[in-house]
């Protein structure tokens, strides 16, 4: 049946007639090389309609390339090989490195004592353990350098980062810990192993899918973030490129720092995927997966615990709340620096653009997601792997390209909400991208023949059958990218005119003056906009 | 007598207030393959993963061999004790070769050394999978993976394999085969076994021994003959066969027979521990259908007789439900006796042997 479907769809498809997209055929070898099993060809008309929702994405890669080659061999060798920017090398890295590895270690071990072992108050650590999602972390930021400016550098940094970046790690990998048959362990110490043996060989590579994306997703993180680190003042490429920007828009420098970070993100993603491997690591066989039954701590390993997980929840979770409440209730600048009518502005303006740019989101992940879940071909194959690679650009970089290519070629465009939207379409494609493929993958592509079958169009089958399906999805995909655009720091300061603030913008630069108060109600505002997207994910993400 | 394998006794197990496992005592001797069998949740996949050491027992004493596994005092952890276990979706470890699981439990568990690859080829060729051995778990079908499953076990050459419903997982018409050559496998590397199961049928037609488990008591242990034939209990005959007939009964003055509502006299044995003594002469009377046979009515040693209902024809056999009374029985008949019946005749059931008597 689908060799049959196969055959008949790409005998008939117009890819004869355009030779652009007969390029986007492969032959059977090369389909059996990469992995697909059937080639099966979305139409012409999806085709179109995808490319030309990719074509934009490439922007920032057009930009990078450009800009760098305009400099010249030569002035570009002496810009990159210089002190400053192994300066800003080794801080990157180092923080990446310190960040990463704290974070795992911290969500590994917490998820560890809170899945295998029975600690006094797990559900309530359960949840503490998660709520750090709810902070953004230049928040988190502000929070610590209002208490005290002894947090400025790498110290802070590091301190703030994984504390934010923790729950990263410990989601997937309890997830992965509820989900793991203890009869694996069990048949391992039959065998005569022991403990150490048996976690090495038997249960850490069941973790090791999600350690590695853990991986992906902190260290990515450290290498894009840019409101945290700048307020901490501890120099990163991002925060370097925006001082370059500042100094002047149509920058050299900016560009090749740009470059740089660029190839740095795309080793991460080429890390990932060689840690990942390609392993297979389903449960086989019938039957439910059974849990093992949490172990008694001793005493002291109790108290031990005990310490750690609220340790943990004092420096996630109760420093930044408490300093925003302290500031809220004592600050002197909040009658000075903070208006109500600029509050309620910059909220109107922060739920206008964040529902549009969501809106833009979904509605471009549709196609893509569609071709995705129900063609196969070198097309879907990239559209699939797309997700990676925007991942791996980071919003200054994509607002840089989009200031470019707008005074350049599109001048009325400039300082208009249209390159916002755009960086923001291009930012939480991925999100929508994975969180609508999830709800499709769902449905049979049975239930559509079953329709058509029944005599009805290809439009009636969508909308009575399928739009019902996904509608949940959408929603979830639509919820998630507006919320988290309703944090978004970078792209927005970059892109938008100095007058117009939103929500996020307005922490950063109040914190800048030292207005710490004035911050309090924004900061306040956006950890509880935050708090929504992490009861969604728990709910729909990592079940 | 050889000492035994396995030793267990009283051994007691509680979850909370749930009583799993009272008083349990068995031993297993060499080569011998041992099925216990019960209904869900009477405590037999509990009792096997005490044996293996994933339990602990409130109570008992366990001993391999000579050598003390567990009492009060002493706690003899999994990785010691040199069990096989097998489980019912086999749990292959997914991100390793066939080869690699294997290899899993001898030496460093990567199976380089001369002596380790020959005693992997060994297993695979015992199990019949030597053409496996570079494959992933994914890649097998079910009953392939429960032989990788058994071979693993067998590897390290446990003295004692315990098998928690190690066929249940798999299709009808599989089931058969694998479970046949599993046993084969078991006897032929001359394995001491416990298997757990929920079918009987499957206990009866391959078990040396079977332990019947009902509400954590071992109601019975005995070889499959025994079980059948002379069940402890009127609860052990209720479990193991479905055509026998349980009527109340009350004992003749020379309690040599017994009369029922089915029949008058029937000759029976009576079955209690000890002896009849003090009991009342009243209890339940066991006759098992394949003891019935048809004959005329008033026929010589008729014991009732019956109208019959309903003949079903299987080919090698047929089903004759007859009506006796207010009692339904259900003979299988072979050899084409079901011809001469017709439905609404009325014939006699003469019994072979004694019914059985257990007194209240």
């Amino acid at each position: 049946m689908t060799t049959q479907t196969a055959r008949y769809s790409s005998s008939n498809t117009g890819s004869r007639r355009l030779p652009v997209f007969r390029v986007l055929r492969v032959s059977p070898a090369v389909a059996r090389w990469l992995g697909i099993p059937q080639e099966k060809i979305p139409p012409l008309w999806l085709r179109a309609l995808v490319l030309l929702i990719s074509l934009p994405l490439l922007l920032p890669f057009a930009y990078v390339l450009l800009r760098s080659s305009e400099v010249g061999w030569q002035r570009a060798v002496s810009l990159v090989f210089r002190e400053r920017v192994w300066m800003l090398f080794g801080n990157t890295v180092l923080l990446l490195v310190l960040v990463t590895v704290l974070a795992i270690t911290l969500g590994t071990l917490s998820a560890f004592l809170l899945q295998r072992y029975r600690v006094f108050g797990a559900s309530f650590y359960r949840v503490a353990c998660t709520l750090p999602l709810c902070i953004p972390a230049f928040v988190a930021s502000y929070s610590w350098i209002s208490l005290s400016f002894s947090f400025e550098g790498l110290r802070g940094a590091v301190l703030v980062m994984t504390m934010t970046s923790a729950p990263l790690a410990f989601l997937p990998v309890s997830a992965v810990l509820q989900r793991m048959d203890r009869s694996l362990e069990e048949v391992s110490f039959s065998l005569g192993k022991s403990r150490a043996y048996t976690f090495w060989h038997v249960t850490f590579p069941q973790l090791r899918p999600a350690l590695g994306d853990s991986f992906l997703l902190i260290a990515l993180h450290m290498l894009i973030e840019f409101g945290a680190v700048s307020l901490l003042n501890y120099s990163t490429f991002t925060t370097a490129i925006y001082q370059e920007y500042d100094m002047a828009f149509d920058n050299a420098t900016a560009a090749l720092l740009s470059l740089v970070l660029v190839v740095l993100c795309l080793v991460v993603v080429g890390l990932e995927m060689l840690f990942r491997g390609n392993e297979h690591l389903a449960r086989e066989g019938k039957g439910v997966a059974r849990q093992p039954a949490p172990r008694r701590l001793p005493r002291p390993a109790q108290w031990a615990a005990q310490g750690f997980l609220l340790l943990q929840f004092v420096l996630g979770m109760g420093v930044p709340l408490a300093m925003v409440g302290y500031w809220i209730y004592v600050g002197s600048s909040l009658q000075t620096a903070f208006h109500w009518v600029e509050f309620f502005r910059s909220l109107g303006l922060s739920l206008l653009i964040s529902s549009g740019g969501a809106l833009l989101s979904v509605l471009a992940a549709m196609p893509l997601v569609w071709c995705v879940v129900r063609y196969r071909s070198v097309l879907t194959l990239w559209i699939d792997r797309l997700p990676f690679l925007l991942h791996a650009m980071p919003g200054i970089v994509i607002a840089l390209a989009l200031t470019f290519f707008s005074i350049r070629y599109a001048y009325p465009l400039y300082q208009t909400f249209i390159p916002v939207l755009v960086a923001y379409l291009m930012l939480y494609l991925p999100m929508a991208q994975t969180t609508l493929g999830a709800s499709l993958r769902l449905v049979p592509s049975n239930v559509e023949n079953v329709g058509k079958s029944l005599g009805r169009s290809n439009f009636f089958v969508f909308r009575t059958l399928l739009v019902p399906a996904i509608l949940p999805g959408v929603t979830a995909a639509f919820a998630l990218v507006f919320l988290n655009l309703m944090k978004e720091l970078t792209a927005t300061l970059v892109l938008t005119p100095t007058s117009v603030q939103t929500m996020a913008v307005s922490v950063w630069e109040l914190t800048t003056v030292g207005a710490y108060a004035a911050v309090a109600p924004y900061a306040m505002a956006l950890i509880i906009f935050s708090g929504v997207p992490v009861y969604l994910l728990k709910k729909y993400g990592f079940n | 007598m050889s000492p035994a394998l396995l030793t267990l006794d009283n051994i007691q197990k509680s979850f909370g207030n749930t009583r799993v496992l009272a008083d349990v005592s068995l031993q297993l001797g060499q080569g011998e393959i041992l099925f216990l069998v019960g209904p869900s949740g009477c405590g037999k996949t509990t009792l096997l993963r005490i044996i293996a050491g994933f339990e602990v027992a409130d109570l008992g004493h366990m001993q391999i061999g000579d050598r003390l596994i567990f009492d009060q005092h002493h706690f003899v952890p999994p990785r010691d004790r040199h069990l096989g276990y097998v489980l019912q979706e086999g749990v292959l470890f997914p991100h390793m070769s066939v080869y690699r699981n294997i290899a899993y439990g001898l030496g460093n568990g990567k199976g380089r050394t001369e002596a380790e690859r020959a005693r992997v080829h060994e297993v695979m060729a015992l199990t019949d999978i030597s053409e496996l051995a570079e494959r992933k778990p994914h890649q097998i079908s079910g009953g392939q993976q429960q032989r990788v499953a058994l071979a693993r076990a067998l590897a390290p050459g446990p003295s004692i394999m315990l098998l928690d419903e190690p066929f249940s997982a798999l299709d009808e018409h599989l089931r058969a085969q694998i479970r046949d050559d599993i046993i084969d496998i078991l006897r032929r590397s001359n394995s001491a076994a416990i298997i757990v199961t929920h079918d009987r049928h499957e206990a009866l037609s391959c078990a040396d021994r079977v332990g019947l488990l009902d509400n954590g008591h071992l109601l019975q242990l005995d070889t499959p003959e025994n079980i059948y034939q002379r069940p402890a209990s009127p609860l052990v005959a209720r479990f193991i066969s479905d055509n026998s007939l349980l009527l109340p009964a009350e004992l003749d003055a020379g309690a040599c027979c017994a009369q029922s509502a089915l029949a008058q006299r029937v000759p029976i044995e009576i079955m209690s521990a000890q002896g009849l003594g003090q009991h009342a002469r009243t209890g339940k009377l066991l006759i098992r259908a394949d003891q019935l046979e048809p004959t005329r009515v008033g026929g010589d040693g008729a014991i009732c007789s019956a109208s019959v209902q309903r003949i079903k024809f299987h080919g090698s056999h047929s089903q004759v439900d007859l009506l006796a009374g207010d009692t339904r029985i259900s003979l299988d008949l072979t050899g084409g006796v079901h011809a001469q019946l017709r439905i609404g005749d009325t014939i006699g059931l003469r019994l072979v042997g004694n019914g059985l008597f257990y007194p209240h």
